[in-house]
């Protein structure tokens, strides 16, 4: 067992080096893909302009991290906004684990965000061990995401088959970069969608997409800013590639931004429908299709916070529960803390809305960092 | 052994550095020393003597499993048995 001086401190630049070695033990083992990471979420993030990283120090080399990521939040029909921190990228080395790291270093961050004049943080991706030490720090749930996801129908033999093997099934899945450049083949050998002015493209449309959210009623729900600066900011995420549907042409009717993780990480066979806006059910109707036709391995979306019309869309194309194991326990869900621990009894509100009633969420995976 | 007896010696498993002695009132989450994985192996035990998963967000882990007493109490109701 490890023994020494620990100390938590504020990130600085000099510490970045030690900091994306640590994190070799949560983002991935390529210290140049951490370093842009890192950059893209914390140094470009347009809402903090200084980084809200926390690090764990043993005798002066970084042994732990917990990152705040900046994320505006709007709220309301005719909507306000604020700021709540997404607290994620909570790594503690190993030989340093169950020293009670965790909890100073959360503890520091908060003591920062509300020296920032904040209110809340919030998580939206964490997985069972982080969701547990949240918990025990006085976070709570709003409820869970509702994933849905959709494999393509095999004969009903081979589905046995697969079903019984997973080790045949990663094999001869659709590996997800595969299930793009299938989706781009299409559209560069000019396919017919189910509409007109429908395109697939790399790239995200930034003005265009917010554009289309500024036109579209809005229900008062919570939900992530989806402005300009938000879109143009949120898909350089090194760790993910995109797809985007698009319908229309400098004005926008619809669109679907459709994500995975790059060939050889884990999980790199599921593809997420990270957002899907449109004008009119016809519209989103074909864009789900315009989708289906990547026949991806698996095609998942959150659907706890649909309306009735496209949770029976999904239902009609075949959308079931997954992670049947994990939602049964919370994950992924909705985690929220009061940044002061006075306010931890109190009843947890933003301009008059109750933080911990899904009812009161429009969930999307992109606000999360699973998009 | 009783439930609580049981719960001690779970802990100490989890080679928790701190703790002291372990007591009825030893409280597991505002020392901070039960970090996420040795949380994780707790929620396994829990899981295992009540014989349902737990779904955490649906207790108040600070008040409801805030010492080992109070863990000791959820365990016995939510298996039944009063050891």
């Amino acid at each position: 067992m490890a023994h020494g001086h620990l100390e938590i401190v504020r990130y600085i630049p000099e510490l970045k080096p030690q900091l994306l070695q640590v994190q070799t033990h949560l983002w991935s083992r390529d210290v140049r893909l951490n370093d842009a990471y890192f950059r893209w979420k914390y140094e470009e993030n347009p809402y903090f302009r200084e980084p809200l990283v926390h690090l764990a120090l043993c005798d002066g080399q970084v042994v732990g991290m917990r990152g705040m990521c900046g994320a505006r939040w709007q709220v309301g029909v005719r909507p306000e906004t604020f700021v709540a921190p997404y607290a994620d990228d909570l790594v503690v080395s190993p030989e340093h684990r169950n020293r009670g790291l965790f909890t100073q270093i959360m503890r520091a961050a908060l003591d920062e965000v509300a020296g920032r004049g904040l209110d809340y943080v919030f998580n939206l991706s964490a997985g069972r061990t982080t969701q547990l030490g949240s918990l025990s720090m006085g976070w709570k749930s709003a409820g869970g995401v509702g994933a849905v996801g959709r494999r393509p129908r095999a004969p009903r033999p081979l589905t046995a088959i697969l079903n019984r093997t997973h080790f045949l099934r990663r094999y001869l899945s659709t590996p997800a970069s595969g299930a793009f450049a299938r989706l781009d083949r299409m559209a560069e050998r000019g396919a017919k969608w189910s509409v007109g002015a429908m395109s697939l493209s790399k790239h995200p449309r930034p003005e265009a997409m917010a554009d289309l959210i500024a036109r579209l009623p809005l229900d008062g729900r919570f939900r992530h800013v989806r402005d300009a600066a938000y879109f143009g900011w949120r898909f350089r995420n090194p760790f993910r590639d995109y797809r985007f549907l698009y319908v229309g042409e400098s004005r926008l009717d619809g669109y679907m931004v459709l994500q995975c993780q790059p060939n050889g990480q884990a999980g790199s066979a599921r593809v997420n429908i990270v957002d899907w806006e449109a004008t009119d059910a016809t519209i989103r109707d074909a864009l789900l299709d315009a989708a289906l036709q990547g026949a991806f391995a698996e095609l998942v979306i959150w659907s706890a916070s649909m309306d009735a019309e496209r949770r029976d869309l999904l239902r009609r194309r075949a959308f079931g529960p997954i992670d049947e194991a994990d939602a049964a326990r919370g994950v992924p869900g909705i985690l929220i803390r009061p940044v002061r621990d006075d306010a931890l009894r109190a009843d947890w509100t933003i301009h008059g809305r109750r933080l911990l009633d899904v009812a009161n969420w429009d969930m999307r995976m992109l606000y999360s960092m699973h998009g | 052994m009783t439930v609580r007896e049981e719960l001690i010696d779970f802990i100490h498993s989890c080679g928790v550095e701190g703790l002291g002695d372990i007591t009825g009132d030893t409280a597991l989450f505002s020392s901070g020393l039960l970090d996420s994985l040795a949380l994780f192996s707790l929620v396994a035990w829990v899981e295992e003597r009540i014989g349902v998963p737990l779904d955490p967000t649906t207790v108040d882990l600070l008040a409801e499993w805030g010492t080992v007493d109070e863990l000791s109490r959820f365990v016995e109701t939510r298996s039944g048995s009063s050891r």
